[in-house]
């Protein structure tokens, strides 16, 4: 990218900050610039830029030093956390955080992983690329449960901006015409596998109500014109996603919103520059700019604007908020109904179901597929609730040929082992559940009263737990996911859950949602539905701190749609001289 | 142009250029098609072989060389031992593994070694093939071995295949390689067909 675009000291003031470049600050970032207005993107981490500094990319596994495996020491002494994350491993450990300059702490007998990726392009470049669009209900849950507080917004109110985001993002998935799970905008669906069709027309035919599909994934299967515009190609199905994609075959902030920013000449772009702080006018009742520090000086420096866009991710977010206090805000900006840092949630990965599928010997696949099958939650709404806790779960479902891998760890040596080892053995199946967290007060972060990272910024102490609810939902899961494999014809079935600390502490499933709520009423909420604070009209968080339930699905592009709302209706706002 | 010399730096703009001028699959045929320079991975060593390994001493690892060899013998491919899984072993564990599993490994070689001296009055690496195979046979039957002994001889025996089938024979030529699908399809598998040995996790 162009060199002028990336800027240090700046007194000039600009139209907009955008706090965080990941997908909620990309796609804020775009917005803006589209519309006209002069963006300053505000990045704590280094800049990595598009295809050259993907520098494990297509690297084989016997070119690493530990054959992609990480360094004992390494962990010990940077990535004790990390580590945890599916996606670490040698070819990706460069795009997560270092857990020694990164500390938090945790309340005694709770636990939490928190994972980061603390660059340009944030976790846009390690995410999942799992893309759903909430349902009616979810929006009604908390309302209809009287748990939590009632969403200000209702699907409908998305619905046109899911499909905004949806074109241009690119996303694969089949149209099924499910009440629990809204099609889109869809590119072709990646190809399901006998195997899945099998167990599809078993598991339907068996439970009316719950579906087996294609999941839906932000890859270009068949890119269309305006993606071939954003420089981007066909997914060649890879699946080593998270090592970037030269192909700019997943959606990122780097493939895809970053240069359709840059293309407009109204993006300046902040690295290194940890915001310690937003900055508040009092007499104007106005954020007017951030205090940065530094990533490798710890010099410090300020950048202003009329209106803040905080897109740091949820507790990246709170954070700053928490540590911007003020005569009027001494418990952290925009908190006059002190709610911020509460109701943080995550979702539960904790059940799965196992299972091997008789035949289709004579079928293989080639490619990597990155993707899996889905099946959505089925408990909606209350009458779809099973007993003894409330609402529901999806599943992601994934078969496959057993390889060396599998094999290795069974009996056998010799010449007929080895020769089983190279070719492809039973198929399998596995069923992760993917469950809802209620929303619950105590579930809290909150900054330490003394101790500091090395910015000199308060340490995050977090206090979560899976609950009852949740723990009850994921028993049920992995049984209900065992009795769906043997309705499908699986022998050798076996299910089970694990709640582990810490490795399966909350935090894990690596969709943080909550801190900073949403509502229609400002004594029991942070933001309006437009993510707007109700406190201070200029200030706006559009990443997952806005949310009032976890619901279900992953949560990305909710957060895609939410931003591009949020800035429309900013935009608005600006000029009709609201702001 | 050819990539073939180019350093990875290098080979990615070549790639990125490519990619622009001629679309995707030209541009991934030529670049992954060729051989890629390697820096610092652990490589396949025939001077390993013999000698002391970082945390196997020369009798350790001679008869981890041996039970390499009778889990992957040679067959129409290289054995375990030519494509050195016990120099992979020794080096992963010392690099990527607990102390705990570092202890695992060698309590099991020594037990085999302890076997071979008390049935065979011989070193494990003395016997022959066929008693060889025998002994570690009855370490998964749990034939003179305990249920703990057989856990610790799967890890151990999970590692050398780990060894085999990520060395750049075992993935390419001994299964088949294919870094750049260009998409996923379902294919017909028929009797002989190897297993993928490109994968996005190792």
């Amino acid at each position: 990218m162009d060199k002028d675009i990336y800027i240090k000291q700046q007194n000039k003031k600009f139209d907009v900050l955008v706090v965080g470049s990941g997908i909620t600050g990309g796609w804020a970032a775009k917005e803006f610039c589209e519309r006209g207005f002069n963006t300053l993107m505000i990045e704590r981490g280094r800049v990595v830029e598009h295809r050259k500094d993907y520098i494990t990319e297509g690297k084989p596994v016997w070119d690493y030093d530990n054959r992609s495996k990480v360094d004992n020491l390494l962990i010990e002494q940077q990535y004790k956390i990390q580590k945890d994350c599916y996606a670490f491993h040698d070819g990706t450990k460069q795009f997560f955080g270092n857990d020694r300059d990164l500390p938090y702490e945790t309340t005694d007998g709770t636990d939490f992983r928190w994972i980061r990726a603390n660059q340009l392009g944030g976790k846009s470049l390690l995410w999942h690329r799992q893309s759903y669009r909430m349902c009616e209900d979810d929006f009604l849950a908390n309302k209809r449960d009287g748990v939590g507080n009632d969403w200000p917004i209702r699907y409908q109110d998305i619905a046109d901006w899911y499909s905004y985001v949806e074109t241009f993002a690119g996303i694969s998935g089949s149209k099924e015409n499910l009440p629990n799970l809204p099609d889109g905008e869809f590119l072709p669906p990646f190809a399901m596998t006998g195997p899945e069709k099998a167990l599809k027309v078993a598991i339907e035919k068996a439970f009316p109500g719950r579906n087996l599909i294609m999941g839906r994934t932000a890859h270009l299967t068949e890119p269309s014109t305006l993606h071939i515009s954003q420089g981007r190609v066909q997914c060649q199905s890879r699946n080593e996603c998270q090592k970037g994609c030269s192909f700019g075959a997943y959606f990122s902030t780097q493939s895809s919103t970053l240069p359709a920013a840059a293309k407009t000449n109204n993006l300046s772009i902040a690295a290194n520059s940890v915001v310690h702080s937003v900055i508040y006018d009092e007499k104007r009742n106005r954020a007017i700019g951030v205090r940065v520090i530094d990533n490798d000086d710890l010099s410090t420096r300020e950048y202003f604007a009329d209106v803040v866009f905080l897109c740091a991710s949820t507790i990246g977010t709170t954070q700053i908020m928490l540590n911007s206090t003020s005569k009027k805000f001494p418990n952290g900006i925009a908190n006059s109904s002190g709610v911020l840092g509460h109701y943080l949630m995550d979702h539960n990965y904790n059940a799965r179901a196992t299972g091997d599928i008789e035949g289709f010997e004579d079928e293989y696949y080639k490619g990597r597929r990155p993707s899996s099958c889905y099946m959505p939650n089925f408990q909606t709404r209350p009458e779809l609730y099973r007993k003894g806790y409330l609402r529901g779960f999806a599943y992601g479902i994934s078969t496959f040929r057993s390889d060396w891998r599998g094999k290795s760890q069974q009996d056998g040596i010799g010449s007929d082992f080895k020769q089983q080892l190279s070719s492809p053995g039973k198929w399998g199946v596995d069923f992760s559940a993917q469950g809802e967290m209620l929303p619950h007060f105590d579930n809290q972060m909150s900054l330490h009263p003394t101790k500091t990272d090395k910015w000199g910024i308060p340490l995050i102490n977090f206090n979560v737990e899976y609950r009852e609810n949740e723990k009850t939902m994921m028993d049920d899961a992995a049984e209900m996911g065992a009795e769906m494999l043997r309705a499908g014809g699986c022998t050798n079935v076996k299910s089970g859950t694990s709640y582990d600390l810490p490795h399966r502490a909350p935090g894990i499933a690596i969709h943080e949602v909550g801190t900073a709520r949403m509502g229609q009423d400002p004594k029991t909420s942070v933001l309006n539905q437009y993510c707007q604070s109700h406190d201070i009209p200029n200030l706006f968080v559009t990443d997952g701190s806005g949310y009032c339930s976890s619901g279900v699905v992953n949560p990305s592009l909710t957060f895609m749609a939410l931003t591009a709302r949020a800035v429309d209706y900013c935009a608005k706002e600006i000029k009709a001289q609201r702001l | 142009m050819k990539a073939t010399n180019l350093s990875q730096p290098q080979r990615r703009k070549f790639m990125q250029h490519l990619v622009r001028a001629m679309g995707v699959t030209s541009a991934t045929a030529l670049v992954y098609g060729s051989n890629l320079n390697v820096a610092m991975a652990y490589q396949v060593r025939s001077d390993k072989l013999d000698g002391a390994g970082q945390l196997f001493d020369k009798p350790t690892m001679q008869t981890l060389k041996h039970i390499v060899d009778t889990i992957l013998p040679r067959t129409d491919t290289p054995s375990g031992a030519e494509l050195d899984c016990h120099g992979f072993v020794d080096h992963q564990l010392f690099r990527c593994h607990s102390e705990n599993e570092q202890q695992i490994c060698l309590q099991i070689i020594s037990e085999i070694e302890k076997h071979a001296m008390a049935n065979f009055k011989q070193s494990f690496s003395q016997l022959d093939d066929k008693q060889q195979l025998e002994l570690l046979k009855s370490i998964e039957a749990m034939k003179g071995f305990t249920q703990s002994q057989r856990n610790q001889f799967k890890f151990l025996k999970s590692l050398i295949v780990f060894g085999y089938f990520t060395s750049e024979q075992g993935a390419r030529e001994i299964l088949r390689y294919d870094p750049v699908p260009g998409g996923f399809s379902v294919i017909p598998l028929e009797e002989g067909d190897k297993s993928w040995g490109s994968l996005a996790y190792y």
